[in-house]
């Protein structure tokens, strides 16, 4: 009696939200197709009425990128490669038809002298200060270049770079990461210097396992507990570093949101860190099984070096590989949460109720891939530190208890 | 191509601030929460150890107070088996000492009565020897010259005549 009594409420329920939510799904396409209506007056890229535009036009249209200037064809892979590449200044938003952008300090250094000024100064046409110019067209794109007066009195570009010791997006990105992870380090030694043994709590409660898994399942499993203690520290801060700044890449708002990890320079003095304390604690098993790996027919050493050949490449191609690899996932990632965003705008073009109609896709799609970018960043992070433990378990000639050994 | 290639900048900062955050963290940071964290390591340990002691010390005193027990059950049973036989004894040597008690008393007895019997003879011998000596007298109506002698007769008779 009772059950058939439940069994009636719940329906009666179940039918009643069903009801509801048709009610809500039409209120939500009468606004949506009310807000259509009015649309054009909504600060979205309109579409197009002149056909032909000038590419050229276009791109230096795109490098002060204005809703005032909505004449724009809006091109999705120029605007994605915008955002993941290096900046001398850091675009937060449009306001108001400005944009807010933070300048961030240029430092160069031109035939023994040092200019330091704000990237501010090359907001002009030709993008020049003084005897440089950052260069928005092909050659050295993106880089600021030394002008200099040719042999013919023509202005041109000086054969010698300077050293460019700018305080990029990039650079400012990392800086604030950094922080951050001092400022968390702080706060969590401080919570373990003040609870003493007794279990952490709050962010060191977090930080806790995430630490304990580097610590166990990262270096012990690869170096054991004794060689593991001496490469804790430098893998730990690896781990933190690499997944902070994965991390902090995908936050889309202001401090955060630059593609740091997705920069190849800082994986590169990533994987060259990792590769110069391999060759520092490599042993003589380690060159011994470079040279003469044993278990291969001496056929393959002798008269040509084949085994020898390969096993030296690997000794590059290792780092290499893993300066690739994070670099390719995390602006891979970031290329594609761009596109999903810009599909909104890319529908938008061709109408605006097309744009409207997209968005929620691009939201869910959106909301995915970040979710896939926060798996991603750990997951780098993790395979980042776990291959460099394995390179330096592979220079010591240290085998844990299985026989995984690195290859 | 500028998204491939490392520009010094950003290699030096990188260089720069890993170093530092490196240095830092190992100085800092690192020591303090590895030295806290095998502390409460050890002593979940210990305490594990010490638990499992105390197991183990339990699991012993439950053991040998069980076989207390048990030692104490048969030291029980032992003795009252013990006091059984004593009892069983006593029961028997007093019934032994009863028994012969009784023999002694009866068989006592029974030679008082006898010697009773022997004087009360003698005596009714003594007297039947008297009493027909004086009807033999009165009979024959003189007095036996020797009166001894006849007595002596009588008696012997008596004697023979086996009562």
């Amino acid at each position: 009696m009772s059950l058939f009594y439940l069994y009636s409420q719940v329906s009666f329920w179940l039918e009643d939200m069903a009801k509801r939510l048709v009610i809500r799904f039409l209120v939500c396409v009468g606004a949506f197709l009310a807000l259509c209506q009015g649309g054009k007056s909504l600060p979205v890229a309109q579409p197009l009425a002149a056909g032909a535009v000038d590419a050229r036009q276009a791109e230096t249209g795109r490098q002060d990128a204005a809703p005032g200037m909505q004449q724009e064809v809006f091109n999705a892979g120029d605007m994605i490669l915008d955002h993941i590449t290096d900046k001398h200044s850091w675009h937060i938003c449009d306001w108001k038809g400005e944009a807010v952008v933070v300048h961030l300090p240029v430092i160069l250094l031109h035939e023994g002298k040092l200019h330091c000024f704000s990237s501010a100064r090359f907001e002009n046409s030709d993008h020049v200060y003084g005897s440089f110019q950052l260069r928005t067209e092909s050659p050295h794109k993106g880089r600021i270049v030394a002008l200099e007066k040719g042999s013919d009195g023509r202005v041109g570009i000086a054969e010698r770079l300077p050293w460019d010791f700018s305080i990029t997006k990039t650079v400012a990105a990392m800086m604030v990461s950094s922080l951050f992870l001092v400022i968390l380090f702080v706060f969590i030694v401080r919570n373990y210097k003040k609870r003493g043994e007794k279990a952490p709590k709050g962010i060191a409660a977090l930080f806790e396992p995430v630490y304990l898994f580097v610590r166990d399942e990262v270096v012990y499993a690869n170096l054991g507990k004794e060689h593991g203690d001496r490469y804790l520290p430098y893998l730990a801060t690896l781990f933190f570093f690499i997944f902070l700044g994965n991390f902090l890449g995908i936050v889309p708002f202001f401090p955060f949101g630059a593609n740091i990890t997705g920069n190849i320079s800082v994986t590169l003095v990533l994987a060259l860190l990792t590769f110069l304390i391999t060759m520092g604690s490599s042993t003589k098993a380690y060159w011994k099984h470079t040279f003469n790996t044993p278990g291969v027919p001496m056929w393959m050493k002798f008269p040509v070096p084949l085994m020898p050949a390969i096993e030296v490449m690997e000794i590059f191609t290792k780092p290499f590989v893993l300066m690739i690899r994070l670099f390719a996932n995390m602006t891979a990632g970031h290329i594609i949460i761009l596109g999903f965003v810009s599909l909104v705008l890319i529908f938008g073009q061709q109408s605006v109720a097309l744009g409207w109609a997209v968005s929620p896709l691009t939201i869910v799609f959106g909301l995915f891939a970040d979710a896939l970018e926060l798996l991603v960043s750990f997951i780098q992070a993790y395979i980042f530190t776990m291959l460099s433990a394995n390179y330096f378990a592979g220079a010591l000639a240290y085998e844990p208890g299985k026989p995984s050994h690195g290859h | 191509m500028e998204l491939v290639m490392p520009g010094v900048g950003v290699l030096f900062w990188t260089c720069l601030i890993f170093l530092i955050l490196f240095l830092l963290l190992k100085k800092w940071a690192f020591p303090v929460i590895n030295g806290m964290i095998k502390k409460r390591e050890e002593k979940i340990s210990s305490a594990l150890e010490e638990a499992e002691n105390t197991r183990k010390e339990m699991a012993d005193l439950q053991a040998r107070n069980s076989e207390m027990l048990a030692e104490a059950r048969s030291e029980k049973d032992r003795i009252i088996g013990q006091a059984k036989d004593f009892k069983r004894q006593i029961e028997e040597s007093s019934r032994q000492k009863a028994k012969e008690e009784y023999d002694r008393i009866m068989q006592s007895a029974r030679a008082d009565i006898e010697r009773e019997k022997q004087a009360a003879l003698e005596e009714l011998r003594v007297s039947v020897a008297n009493l027909s000596l004086d009807m033999a007298e009165k009979v024959i109506g003189s007095e036996l010259s020797d009166r001894d002698k006849q007595k002596l007769l009588v008696e012997k008779g008596l004697k023979d005549l086996k009562l």
